[in-house]
């Protein structure tokens, strides 16, 4: 329940910080502080890294894009930030929040390369997202360099979940003797790389450079959470604990 | 015909059918588990040669295969048309590691495509009843050890076997690699004395393997010529 509490605090806090400049970079900073301790408050009480369950793993992706506003202050003006990063920390925390509790390890998660393929694939999935709000600020700001954010975001991004799903593959194959499963979930992980591999190359297209290839990598936000989060409940694939 | 493989515009389309074929086969995969309940257990082309009367369903397949194939051919005549162009221009790295991620990608969808034809895998339950022949390898159960460790709800365990003369300590996500072939620690049941083996025989993996390392080389690469474009 306490734990609880502590999340609806930062959410509420997060979502606070539309208000004003200086408000809202307040809220949005004292949010991130609670978000942060709450996560080593989780390594603490499971003795590991909070990495194996998606409550966790969404707060961890939470967290990246959050630290978004430190990072990016230098090349966009915190005003701007404070317009989309809460929106993507609170759907992302929202959903962390709503997801079951397990507290356990199965042994066969407890390896070196589980924990490379978890890390990566959130360090992957918060760079995306950061890319999608830079996309988002360049189609209602129309500023050039939140394109080139977007676009360096978005290829840092591909570029560790790609990783990500080579340490995965190694990971299921240690424990499966197999790397690649036919279910609608391993499909969806494939459309979610196609689809930013299509963004990274129509961008490479006089035609489509600009507002047309930002709102593809912006639509990229909706595939990557479909397909985390909807395959398994929509399209009926095995569950899995992360 | 070559000025079509290197376009671009050809690159996105497949890239865009894929991604329809591989939605369509992520809706249909749930749908019709009577049929793809086995595609996981045996290579591809052999599951797909025993339901073959089931193209209703997996016509999505073969597609993939082709517009994999096509991404193929596209993706190294249009490697080879940018290296030629970039290496006149300069820049090594700049150059070099979209082709490196390129080419591992080639080799990623080659090994699927071994992997698919040939191999096995099969599950085998060990018990201390004596060895067993499986496929010429004589597989003998030594010891099953069961460990609880406080804060795991699982009990850990591990099994001690002989795979024709080779001693090995198995445990989940700890396979042995042995004359080609993996042997994996499935299951174990302390009442019975028994563990279940999963032995495999991929032949793709290598290809895998030599796809993922030059794809990772590529990439980091890329993000070094990022870092340095950034200044």
């Amino acid at each position: 329940m306490a734990e609880l509490i502590v999340i609806l605090v930062f959410i509420s806090l997060y979502g606070l910080s539309f208000m004003g400049e200086k408000t809202g970079e307040r809220y949005f900073v004292s949010a991130f502080i609670i978000h942060l301790g709450y996560i080593a408050f989780r390594a603490w009480f499971l003795g590991r890294p909070p990495v194996t369950e998606r409550h966790d793993i969404l707060l961890a992706i939470a967290a990246c894009v959050a630290g978004g506003l430190f990072v990016f202050q230098r090349r966009i003006p915190v005003p701007s930030l404070l317009k989309v990063l809460p929106i993507f920390t609170v759907i992302l925390c929202f959903f962390g929040l709503f997801q079951e509790r397990m507290d356990t390890i199965e042994p066969n998660m407890n390896t070196p390369w589980f924990l490379v393929y978890v890390t990566l694939f959130i360090g992957g999935y918060g760079l995306l997202t950061l890319g999608t709000a830079a996309g988002v600020l360049f189609l209602l700001e129309r500023e050039g360099t939140y394109e080139a954010v977007q676009h360096r975001m978005i290829l840092l991004g591909w570029l560790l979940f790609s990783f990500s799903l080579v340490a995965g593959s190694v990971w299921f194959y240690r424990v499966h003797g197999v790397y690649w499963l036919w279910t609608a979930k391993e499909l969806w992980m494939t459309v979610t790389w196609f689809f930013f591999s299509f963004y990274l190359h129509a961008r490479l297209m006089k035609s489509l450079r600009g507002r047309p290839a930002a709102l593809i990598g912006v639509l990229g936000f909706v595939v990557m959470l479909f397909s985390y989060l909807g395959v398994t409940p929509i399209l009926g694939s095995p569950w899995t604990q992360f | 015909m070559i000025k079509f493989f290197t376009s671009l515009t050809t690159s996105l389309w497949v890239m865009g059918l894929s991604m329809i074929v591989y939605a369509l086969g992520s809706f249909l995969i749930p749908r019709h588990l009577d049929i793809f309940s086995e595609i996981n257990d045996m290579p591809l082309f052999s599951w797909l040669s025993a339901n073959r009367g089931e193209m209703g369903v997996s016509y999505w397949i073969p597609s993939l295969m082709v517009l994999m194939a096509f991404l193929a051919v596209n993706i190294l005549v249009c490697g080879y048309d940018s290296l030629v162009r970039g290496l006149r221009g300069g820049g090594y790295i700049e150059t070099l590691a979209p082709q490196f991620l390129h080419l591992g990608v080639v080799l990623v969808l080659f090994g699927h495509l071994v992997s698919a034809s040939a191999g096995y895998k099969e599950d085998v339950s060990v018990g201390f009843d004596g060895p067993q022949v499986f496929r010429g390898h004589r597989l003998e159960l030594i010891s099953l050890d069961f460990l609880k460790v406080s804060g795991e709800d699982s009990t850990r365990w591990r099994v001690g076997l002989v795979v024709d003369g080779q001693k090995a300590i198995l445990e989940p996500a700890r396979p042995l690699f042995f004359d080609r072939t993996g042997y994996f620690a499935k299951s174990a049941s302390q009442k019975k004395g028994r563990a279940l083996i999963g032995i495999v025989y991929d032949p793709g993996v290598a290809w895998e393997i030599a796809g993922a390392v030059l794809f990772v080389l590529g990439g980091a690469g890329l993000v070094l010529a990022q870092f340095r474009k950034a200044g």
